[in-house]
């Protein structure tokens, strides 16, 4: 067992990383960011395939996932924290969406 | 691989050869299902599938019904059909085989209440269903070129790798196959919300752009319709276990799969396409109606990832499984063909698995079965008008 966890920088936008691993709170997660390794600490405990942020999200602001916007934040996100939907919101299904890009 | 790929299909009357030589047999309506049983239990190389449709006072429900039960006869992957009527339901029988016939193919009827009764038309059907397995038995597959292929596109029950593994493993393998002169056909209208400039950025045309877009507007629309009140469910729990967060996540990492190909044709529910690359269809995101939009659509079979786990499969159509993680792979080997996982612990790159879902499909297209096959899954249901609460 490595003593970092894993996790996966989708682009260059992106304010989450998904975990490759589970990672436990206190533990560093390693992930590529401009081809170089950067390290995030967990502040709790994340589950494998789920998301922590690596920066801090302002509630009402966008969680970006793919260089895109995957929901807006409920509640203000500190880096190291799980981000999922206990703090961030889908925008869609309302019948407001966006569609002019 | 080279541009000249072929596969050993079987030739049909209307052009479009066919990966697999069943015989279908169906009910044109819910109450002779047990018929149709009868007739699985009797012969089991029959492919069948029962369901709860045929009767309805929704006009336009009617006529999906009508044409879905025809594309399934007229699937290049039907040797010959058989449908066995009640003989007062909406689903006028006499339609269904004037649509089934237009194919060239054999397909035949039995009525119940023309028969007598379920025990007279079981005798009947039972013997003309014998007699299109003898029939199917004597042709042999021949060699077409993989221009000829119709491949779905789909996911169902997804995690947080889906986007991640499996769904841009196989983008990439469809690619390859547009590329190789084969049509990919990508579906499940819901899960393009959060992704839509994306896909209107890959329409071929402004006409498609406008089209892809309208379709995504329309389906978010019908999914308002539910009502606030009801915290429109854009997500399943198995997706949120899954680290799935919201519709636009999910979204972004589903679309993966379509590929990076231009748009040629947006078509509707259960249509045809008209041109070869990479077409999207108009279903929703329920993996059972979204598949049987594409059968219904002509498509020869189906490469399906999931995260968590998926079973599901056609009665006359492959349904091939990528997982998109290799514990959900060793947990479900039975029911898993593929597995992308290696890309997630660096054994394997997106391009070694995109290599091995075209040959894979290579090999099922000339007879090789999937798991879903052997399995005897033959899950069957239509897309359910308005608002679909379900999304897979």
């Amino acid at each position: 067992m490595e003593m970092k966890a894993r996790a996966i920088l989708l682009d260059k936008e992106d304010n989450v990383v998904t975990l490759t691993v589970v990672a436990n709170k206190g533990t560093d997660v390693a992930y590529i960011s401009d081809g170089g390794e950067a390290l995030i600490r967990a502040e709790e405990d994340i589950p494998a395939g789920h998301k922590i942020a690596i920066r801090k999200i302002a509630k009402g602001t966008a969680a970006m996932k793919y260089g895109a916007p995957i929901g807006a934040a409920t509640a203000d996100i500190e880096p190291g924290r799980h981000v999922h939907t206990h703090n961030v919101a889908s925008m869609r299904g309302t019948g407001a969406g966006h569609h002019d890009r | 691989m080279t541009d000249r790929a072929t596969f050993l299909g079987y030739r049909r009357p209307d052009g479009r050869p066919g990966i697999r030589n069943h015989v279908f047999v169906a009910p044109t309506v819910v109450c002779t299902n047990a018929v149709v049983d009868r007739i699985a239990r009797a012969i089991p190389e029959v492919a069948t599938v029962t369901h709860p449709y045929g009767c309805t006072l929704d006009p336009v429900a009617n006529e999906e019904m009508t044409r879905v039960f025809a594309s399934f006869a007229t699937s290049p992957n039907v040797h010959s059909a058989l449908f066995v009527a009640l003989g007062c339901e909406t689903v006028e029988p006499s339609r269904v085989m004037e649509m089934a016939r237009a194919s060239g193919k054999r397909v035949e009827l039995v009525t119940v209440q023309d028969e007598g009764d379920t025990e007279l038309a079981y005798q009947k059907a039972v013997a003309i269903a014998a007699e299109l397995v003898e029939e199917a038995r004597r042709q042999e597959r021949e060699e077409f070129d993989v221009s000829k292929l119709v491949i779905g596109l789909e996911c169902g029950s997804s995690d947080a790798f889906s986007g991640l593994t499996a769904n841009p493993a196989l983008g990439l393998a469809s690619d390859m196959l547009v590329d190789m002169g084969a049509t990919m056909v990508i579906s499940e209208i819901t899960e393009y919300m959060g992704a839509e400039h994306i896909a209107a950025a890959q329409a071929i045309d402004e006409d498609v752009r406008k089209k892809v877009l309208e379709t995504i507007a329309r389906t978010e629309g019908e999914l308002a319709l539910i009502g606030p009140e009801y915290g429109f469910s854009d997500i399943t729990p198995g997706n949120m276990l899954g680290g799935l967060t919201t519709i636009e996540e999910k979204s972004l990492g589903c679309i993966r799969k379509g590929g990076t190909r231009p748009y040629v044709e947006v078509v509707g529910y259960g249509e045809r396409p008209t041109k070869h690359g990479l077409v999207m269809m108009d279903t929703p995101g329920q993996d059972i109606e979204s598949l049987t939009g594409l059968i219904a659509g002509g498509i020869h079979a189906v490469v399906f990832t999931t995260g968590r786990g998926t079973p599901t499969g056609s009665a006359i159509a492959p349904i091939i499984k990528l997982s998109s993680n290799s514990g959900t792979f060793n947990r479900m080997r039975r029911n898993i063909d593929l597995d992308a996982g290696g890309i997630l612990d660096g054994t394997k790159d997106i391009e070694d698995v995109a290599r091995d879902i075209v040959e894979f499909v290579l090999k099922v297209a000339s007879g090789k079965k999937a798991a879903a096959e052997i399995n005897g899954h033959r899950e069957f249901g239509l897309r359910r008008r308005g608002a679909t609460g379900c999304i897979y």
